[in-house]
Order: structure tokens, then C-alpha cells, then sequence
């Protein structure tokens, strides 16, 4: 006979009953978790299989949907859950028609940018056609590259579009770094177009070329160090505990440094190259730095790795962006009146960026939450299975929590 | 005893189970079941949303203890939950002399 894991069944209605925000999502799904666990326990205690005990912890707390109404929404929680079907009907729309997928994230992509056209336009009556271009441009190489991404995780078996990414960035580590990083190869050769010294900015390129991808590097050395014991080499790529942080650390401090060199050149397309450089840091430095700090064991507790204070999480995320023009700026030796309008600028598009961030994290974690709670689910309900399999009943039991 | 009979009565119950020391949701329960001699028994998923207001209205406060084999948290009242109960449990003394009398049950 199948036996469920009931509390973990009970938590994935709970959850997906519950319209508050993530915080408090997570608090509310721990505390039920361990009081239905003490149930169970003290129900085990008088005599009942784990089973029955679960059911009947499970049966005293009540519906999940009537306990999920008991616990009062609030204006942060509906937001995010509205962003939250939206971002998984484009999953859903992706998975199923890879082009439609990319067009619809590039037509996303493109948006800030016309908003930003109509408005310089009609303030300045001077309409950017460059940026637009470059804009279009790159919103094109970013559906292309894109649609042939999804169109290779259509016939994958696994859960989800961002598992299936994960395991096509394993096996066709080409062509998800090609559709990743395909504005920024736009945004570069842009700028690389109208570069009036064209062999500095190439070394520049190689050298942050080199740095993106510093991390094939340290897995290289990874593999050599098995075979050959060479720890100096090891500690100085980073393939120390110490020696990592150090080394993220140091590559942050030189992103920075390429990119104020770069943006030296305020004449020649510094917003285009501040916006890629910004997006690189974004995208290579933020992640490592904030995996580090914002993880908590409360995440972990619930089965997820992420981050447990998403707004300050994305003030790491912003804070490159928010400062790297403004040290440029000065350092580019710009009359006040403009370092002071080009502040202004940046803080209000670095506001952006951070509360962006801050919720498509909280949105990310939401659904991660989700997803770790019926894998749980899911692995229970295999492991039961095979138990009552007599051919498969050695295999191991995977663990639940965490997973 | 029913439960709508408790509905009215649960943030007393909650504080007031309280008040000897801090404590888990379950244990909370449990507290409120053994004073009450088995009478009170809440309904369990109405207790955490009822934690959840009080401390949202400031007369409790909780942590997370890592002391015990499981991870839990624990909720202690607040000096304005202190004050919250004296003076409920006063109105709640004034309410059963008062309902004693009308039932003809006084002297």
C-alpha cells in the first residue's frame, strides 16, 4: 500500500494556500512543520505506526486552505503572487513555444529602453536614436540566442525551465553562455564600432574576457590538484576555502578597476559601456558575494539556499551599479552641474535596479520555496514506493530534508 | 468544550498560558489542555495565526531556539502583553461575577 509523507503533502496545500509575503511564508510553513512533527511524535508515542500518526497530526491542525485564510494577507504578499503566476505563465508559455518565450522576454527587455526614448525625447526634443538602435540590436541577438536556448530545453525531462536551464548550461555549456551573455556581446561590439582606439579597448575586452571567465580557470586547477598536489597554485586561483574568498574579492576589486578605466572616456558611449559593465558585475560578482552572506539556515531548514532578506540582498546587487558611474563621472573630471545631474540619474536607476531586484528575489525564493516543498514530496512519495516494492526495497532513502 | 464557546476567549488563553515562561506553539496547546484539565482543547490551526496577531499587535514577542533537537520558536509576553492580561483576566473576573448573578447562581 502507497503511504504519503502527510506532512509534507499538508505543507505544499498550506503553502500554496497562503497570500502573505515571503517572510512570513517561510516563518508560518517552519512553525506549522514543527508543531505537526510534534504531533506526530506524540501520536507515534502512544502506539500508531509514523503514518497514521502523521494523519492524524495532519487532520487535528485543520484544512490547509481554512488555516491558510486564518493567517491575514497583506499588500506585499498579493503583489508577489500576482508577479508570480506572470513570471510562471511565461515559463509555461516558453517551455511550451520556445520562440514565443523569447520573443516575449525580449519585447520585456525592450521596454525600459522605448519608455526611456519617448521620455528623453519629449523632455529634450532630442530623440536618441543610437541607444535605440543599440537597444533593438540587442534585444535581437538576446531573442535569437534565447529562442534557440528554449527551443533545446523544449524535449527535456526535467521539472521546470530553470532546472532544464541548469542542465543545459551543464551539457551545452556553449550555448547557454552564448544566449546569457548575447547583449553584452552586442553592447560591447557597439562600443568596440566607435572606439577611435580600437587595440587599448581590445586588451581591455581580453582582459575582462579573461576575468568572466576566471572561474574555468579555478575548475581547471580544481582537476589538476587532484592528481598533482600544488596548493600555492591552488590558494592562489582560489580553490582554497580562504583562497576563494580572497580571490572573489580580488576579481571584484579589478572588474571595478576595468570598468572606471572604461568609463574614463566620457565622450565615447560611457552610459553604454557603465550599462554593460554594470550588467557584468551584476550578473558575475553580485550572486558570488551575496551567496556568501544573505544564505541563512532557516533556508536551509525549509530546503531552500536562497535568501532570506531579499531587499538587502539586492542593495549588494545594486550597489555596484549605483556606484561605479558616479566614481567614473568624477573621475572623468565632469564640470559639478553634470556630475550632479548624472547622480541624480544613477541614484533614481539605481533605485530601480534595487527594488527590481529586491522583487524578483523575493519571487525567485517564493518559488523555490515551492518547488523544494513537493520535490520533498515527491521523493517521499518515490521512496514509498520503492519500500513497498520488494525489487527496489534496498535502495537508499534520500533525505527529505534539504532536499 | 465547543470550540465557538473558546473563539471569543483564545487571546486570553494564549496570553495567559504565557505567563509562567516562554514558550512553543505545541507546548502552548499542551499548557492550555493540562490547566484547563482536558477541557480546553483548541483547535491547533487556529493557534498560530492567533500568535502571529498578538505579536503583531506587540503583547508577545518569539525568537527561534536552536536549543532543543528541533528548531522552534519560542514566544514570551511583552511587557504590554504583562499589562494586556492583568487586565483582561479583571474584566473577565467582573464578566463571570456579573453572568453568576444573572444565572442566579451568586450567594
Amino acid at each position: 500500500m502507497k503511504e504519503r509523507n502527510e506532512i509534507a503533502a499538508y505543507l505544499v496545500q498550506l503553502n500554496r494556500g497562503l497570500t502573505v509575503g515571503l517572510a512570513r511564508r517561510k516563518r508560518i510553513l517552519a512553525e506549522v512543520e514543527q508543531h505537526l512533527r510534534d504531533a506526530a511524535d506524540a501520536a507515534s508515542a502512544t502506539g500508531l505506526d509514523r503514518a497514521e500518526a502523521e494523519q492524524r497530526a495532519v487532520a487535528a491542525f485543520g484544512s490547509p486552505e481554512v488555516v491558510a485564510e486564518r493567517f491575514a494577507p497583506d499588500a506585499a504578499g498579493r503583489a508577489e503572487a500576482a508577479l508570480s503566476r506572470m513570471l510562471s505563465a511565461l515559463d509555461l508559455i516558453t517551455l511550451r513555444h520556445p520562440w514565443r518565450g523569447a520573443a516575449l522576454r525580449a519585447a520585456l527587455g525592450l521596454f525600459p529602453f522605448a519608455v526611456l526614448f519617448v521620455v528623453s525625447g519629449v523632455s529634450s526634443n532630442e530623440w536618441p536614436g543610437g541607444l535605440m538602435a543599440t537597444a533593438a540590436v540587442a534585444a535581437g541577438a538576446w531573442f535569437v540566442a534565447n529562442g534557440y536556448r528554449y527551443r533545446a530545453v523544449r524535449n527535456r525531462t526535467e521539472a521546470g525551465l530553470r532546472a532544464r536551464l541548469c542542465a543545459l548550461s551543464r551539457e551545452r555549456p556553449l550555448l547557454h553562455k552564448a544566449a546569457v551573455t548575447s547583449v553584452a556581446w552586442v553592447l560591447i561590439g557597439s562600443h568596440l564600432v566607435r572606439s577611435s582606439r580600437l587595440g587599448r579597448d581590445l586588451l581591455l575586452l581580453g582582459v575582462i574576457l579573461l576575468l568572466v571567465n576566471s572561474s574555468r580557470i579555478r575548475t581547471w586547477a580544481v582537476a589538476r590538484r587532484s592528481s598533482r598536489p600544488g596548493r600555492r597554485w591552488g590558494v592562489f586561483l582560489g580553490t582554497t576555502r580562504s583562497g576563494d574568498r580572497l580571490f572573489r574579492w580580488v576579481r571584484a576589486a579589478l572588474f571595478i578597476a576595468g570598468l572606471a578605466l572604461l568609463a574614463w572616456e566620457r565622450d565615447r558611449g560611457m552610459v553604454t559601456l557603465l550599462g554593460a559593465g554594470g550588467g557584468a558585475m551584476v550578473f558575475f560578482v553580485g550572486p558570488r558575494l551575496l551567496s556568501r552572506r544573505a544564505a541563512t539556515t532557516e533556508n536551509e531548514r525549509l530546503g531552500t539556499s536562497f535568501l532570506d532578506h531579499p531587499f538587502r540582498a539586492a542593495s549588494v546587487f545594486g550597489l555596484p551599479v549605483l556606484v561605479i558611474p558616479v566614481i567614473a563621472a568624477f573621475g572623468a573630471g565632469v564640470p559639478l552641474s553634470f556630475a550632479i545631474e548624472f547622480g541624480i540619474m544613477t541614484l533614481v536607476v539605481g533605485t530601480v535596479v534595487i527594488v527590481g531586484f529586491g522583487v524578483l528575489l523575493r519571487v525567485s525564493a517564493r518559488r523555490q520555496i515551492d518547488s523544494n516543498l513537493e520535490a520533498r514530496v515527491r521523493n517521499d512519495d518515490a521512496v514509498t514506493d520503492a519500500e513497498s516494492d520488494p525489487s527496489t526495497a534496498s535502495s537508499p532513502r534520500p533525505a527529505a530534508e534539504g532536499s | 468544550m465547543r470550540g465557538e464557546v473558546l473563539k471569543g476567549h483564545l487571546d486570553l488563553l494564549l496570553l495567559s498560558a504565557l505567563v509562567p515562561g516562554p514558550a512553543h506553539g505545541y507546548s502552548i496547546i499542551a499548557r492550555i489542555k493540562t490547566r484547563s484539565a482536558g477541557a480546553f482543547e483548541l483547535a491547533e490551526g487556529t493557534v498560530y495565526p492567533a500568535l502571529h496577531r498578538l505579536e503583531q499587535a506587540g503583547l508577545l514577542e518569539s525568537e527561534w531556539s536552536d536549543d532543543a533537537a528541533r528548531r522552534r520558536r519560542i514566544y514570551r509576553l511583552t511587557r504590554k502583553g504583562r499589562k494586556a492580561v492583568a487586565e483582561r483576566k479583571s474584566e473577565w473576573s467582573e464578566f463571570v461575577d456579573a453572568m453568576s448573578l444573572a444565572l442566579g447562581k451568586a450567594t
